[in-house]
């Protein structure tokens, strides 16, 4: 009975995931375009630019290199510590993919970005059933999108979009960031947790600049597990 | 091959590496329960980095000094829809209405002031 079912819930978990997509499909159309537009403009070639999306596919990471790969090892660290991000999002999701093997994510790892993990994890948190379908079914769309975006803004050049378009698309995917951190409501750690996190940025900006993204978190982290501990509820 | 291109290998090589090998952590024993300190420790802090990743999308990488003097018309409106978004949807569940009616708003917002 279960075999029966399991490949219609597995189908299920999957639309359902290319069905929440939509809303990041659309933004990332503008970010991908805009990338390969500015890439254009600065004198990339059209296969770094293409394999940066491709393999990397890593938007702030990607366009930091668009204009500092020339500083050479200076950005190195810089580059560790965009990426160091990627293993919080995967631990993270970790418990959810524990009967997939290694072997078995390797081919889906690249598809471990931001978006995907928040309505990932927003997902699991209510149904944590057929995980993978659907990490792959929010995953795939967003993937392939990205690619042709890229291939389309690099092909339109510098007259695709502005700084306009790229304030918009940077305002809606904060946006979408908000309301699935409500979707998590009434988890009030989680919450709590996405809030410090933004009130907090530009206080800590100061100390850890470029780092701010990678380390602020882990401070917000572990003060939130003490606080927690504190009160006995993770004992 | 030149110094860009090991970077860039480099950056392909890290990123692949990082989002991979967390996956195999998930046997390990307090990997298990998601209730244990050091997954909650993990869990608050991809939260809180979404936080700072959204505040960075809003006023970019900038100190508090830098936010309050740039701070304008369009930067209160961003703020206010932004808490409009999350208390809709904590209240209600539904993420289509406050993301299309804010979404809009914005848009509206923005063609007056630029």
């Amino acid at each position: 009975m279960t075999s029966e079912l399991e490949p219609k819930t597995q189908r299920s978990a999957a639309i359902a995931g290319a069905r929440d997509s939509i809303p990041f499909a659309v933004l990332f159309i503008f970010v991908y375009a805009s990338y390969g537009a500015l890439c254009a403009s600065t004198g990339w070639g059209f296969w770094p630019t293409l394999t940066a999306t491709a393999l990397l596919y890593s938007t702030p990471l990607q366009l930091i290199l668009v204009q500092n790969i020339d500083t050479g090892l200076a950005v190195i660290p810089i580059v560790l510590a965009m990426n160091a991000r990627f293993a919080l999002m995967s631990a993270t999701l970790s418990p959810y993919f524990r009967n997939i093997s290694l072997l078995k994510f390797a081919p889906a790892a690249t598809l471990m970005i931001p978006s995907v993990f928040t309505a990932c994890f927003t997902r699991f948190q209510k149904n944590p059933q057929q995980a993978m379908a659907y990490f792959l079914g929010i995953g795939v769309p967003l993937y392939v999108t990205g690619v042709l975006a890229t291939v389309v803004g690099f092909q339109i050049g510098s007259d695709f979009g502005g700084t306009d378009v790229v304030d918009l698309t940077a305002f809606i995917l904060a946006l979408l960031l908000v309301i699935l951190a409500g979707k998590l409501w009434p988890q009030t750690y989680e919450v709590s947790a996405f809030w410090l996190g933004f009130l907090t940025a530009p206080v800590f900006f100061v100390a850890f600049e470029n780092y701010n993204i990678v380390v602020t978190p882990f401070l917000i982290g572990g003060l939130l597990v003490l606080s927690h501990w504190q009160r006995g509820i993770g004992q | 091959m030149s110094a860009s291109a090991w970077i860039m290998l480099l950056a392909v090589l890290t990123a692949f590496m990082f989002r991979l090998l967390p996956i195999a952590t998930s046997k390990l024993r307090f990997m298990r329960d998601t209730q244990s300190p050091f997954y909650r420790f993990l869990n608050y802090s991809s939260q809180a980095m979404l936080g700072v990743l959204c505040f960075e999308l809003v006023f970019g990488k900038s100190s508090l000094g830098q936010v309050t003097a740039e701070f304008g018309w369009l930067q209160a409106v961003s703020l206010v829809l932004l808490l409009i978004a999350f208390l809709a949807t904590c209240k209600s569940g539904k993420v289509a209405l406050p993301f299309l009616t804010c979404s809009l708003i914005y848009v509206g917002a923005a063609s007056v002031v630029l």
